[in-house]
């Protein structure tokens, strides 16, 4: 595959861009960080205390960061790290089976069809695979470059476009109802088939 | 669709193909309605995605903005360290750092009744060391002593005194230059005999005339905080400890004293 060019310039580390611009780059990241910790604990609550221990441990090892690496990818190493520790946590690990679904339900009340459709993507989203959740949390929704992915999941390119596929094709298939086999069955004018409700 | 073009789809949703590749992909687009289609359906799943994420995510809790606020003030000064040296850091925080610390913090200047940001971050430094663990230091006592005496110089105000305390009545056990949401401060962390925990926050201020001692309830802790000069102080500790009020007029005396 012919990636695109990589023609955006890193800004100097000491650069006033760099400086003014700290903050709402961090803002940012701590948006992303948000977001992601949910695909991983999926628990509002979990993912806010894994962020903030996140940001409790930034603060501790910023002596550790260096201006010319990528803010980003260096707190997602700090939220891995913190998810695996918590992992071994088992209340952690029982609070977040399966609890994104109530947190779906109460957050976006399925009440227009425009909000079922809404409900029941981030429902199917919930049940991937969390390789799968993790790659298009990163790539999908928070619009990152595949190198750059791919370098905070600590996984080869193709293995992340890889899970990137089936997981939009597992959701796909989940929302139309066929299980993610992505059968290619639709109408005939090409449009996907009404989507049915899953129980 | 092969696997070539089945990984270029994906490639082409996420803005991965370069100029030519996009262009020849686009063609193969034109004749394969099918493939649109699951084109189509793969961008009306991310706008889905985006939109339930942002929706459930919601606004980050104030702790969490208070955090981010804490990390960018470290990173920057830690900016300061890297791009002058420690060296001319230190003899930057030494001999500039009245300027830097009336630049960067709030200023105050009149008494208040509402909690002055110190003693909120106080509050936040407290809950923080305590719950995760930070609050411990591998330094010897003597190392800690040496610090605590040498730090007061790094906070710019033109004379800042610690307190001078019984050493049977509390053990230090951090000492530490801490960055606030906007400038510096210095953080003690001590244990009582009873093994509570107390963190006391000394931030550089305008001189304000306030000879009170406050006590505050934030964040379910509690907070002593008074004034000497151009130097705030604020002792932070859990709502049920009841000598808290007693260990910081100690302090608060001390330091008047001394």
């Amino acid at each position: 595959m012919a990636c695109r060019a990589n023609t955006w310039k890193q800004p100097h580390p000491w650069s006033d861009d760099v400086t003014f611009s700290l903050r709402s780059q961090l803002s940012d990241h701590v948006r992303t960080l948000r977001r992601y910790a949910m695909t991983l604990v999926r628990n509002r609550d979990d993912a806010e205390d894994l962020v903030q221990e996140t940001l409790v441990r930034a603060i501790a090892g910023a002596r550790t960061y260096r201006p010319e690496a990528n803010l980003r990818s260096w707190l997602f190493g700090i939220l891995h790290n913190v998810h695996v520790s918590d992992l071994r946590r088992d209340q952690v690990r029982t609070r977040a089976a399966a609890s994104i679904e109530p947190l779906v339900r109460s957050d976006i009340a399925p009440n227009q069809p425009d909000q079922v459709e809404l409900a029941r993507t981030m429902e199917a989203f919930a049940r991937l695979p969390e390789d799968q959740r993790r790659a298009l949390m990163l790539v999908a929704v928070d619009g990152l470059s595949y190198q750059e992915a791919a370098g905070i999941l600590g996984i080869p390119l193709g293995t992340l476009m890889s899970r990137l596929a089936r997981g939009r094709e597992a959701l796909r298939g989940d929302l139309r109802g066929d299980g993610g086999r992505g059968d290619g069955s639709r109408r005939d004018d090409g449009r996907p088939a009404p989507l049915r409700v899953v129980k | 669709m092969n696997g070539e073009r089945q990984a270029d789809l994906h490639a082409y949703i996420d803005g991965e193909l370069d100029a030519e590749r996009r262009m020849a992909f686009e063609a193969f687009l034109a004749s394969n309605p099918a493939v649109a289609a699951r084109l189509h359906d793969y961008l009306h799943q991310r706008e889905i995605l985006r939109h339930g994420f942002a929706r459930m995510a919601g606004d980050p809790p104030q702790h969490t903005e208070s955090l981010t606020g804490r990390l960018y003030g470290r990173l920057r000064m830690e900016r300061v360290v890297r791009r002058f040296g420690p060296l001319a850091a230190a003899v930057l925080l030494l001999v500039g750092g009245a300027n830097i610390a009336a630049l960067v913090h709030h200023q105050q200047k009149t008494a208040s009744y509402a909690v002055p940001e110190f003693a909120e971050e106080a509050a936040e430094m407290h809950a923080t060391a305590v719950s995760h663990s930070l609050a411990f230091s591998d330094l010897s006592p003597a190392d800690l002593k040496a610090m605590a005496e040498g730090l007061p110089h790094r906070l710019g105000a033109a004379t800042v005194n610690l307190p001078a305390l019984e050493p049977n009545l509390l053990t230090l056990v951090r000492a530490t230059l801490v960055p606030l949401s906007s400038g510096v401060g210095l953080q003690f962390v001590y244990r009582e005999r009873d093994g509570e925990m107390l963190t006391l926050l000394v931030v550089a201020e305008d001189p304000i005339d306030d000879r009170g001692l406050h006590a505050v309830e934030q964040r379910g802790l509690q907070l002593v905080y008074w004034r000497n000069g151009a130097t705030a102080y604020t002792l932070a500790g859990s709502r049920s400890d009841g000598d808290l009020l007693v260990v910081a007029k100690k302090m608060a005396d001390s330091v008047r004293r001394s």
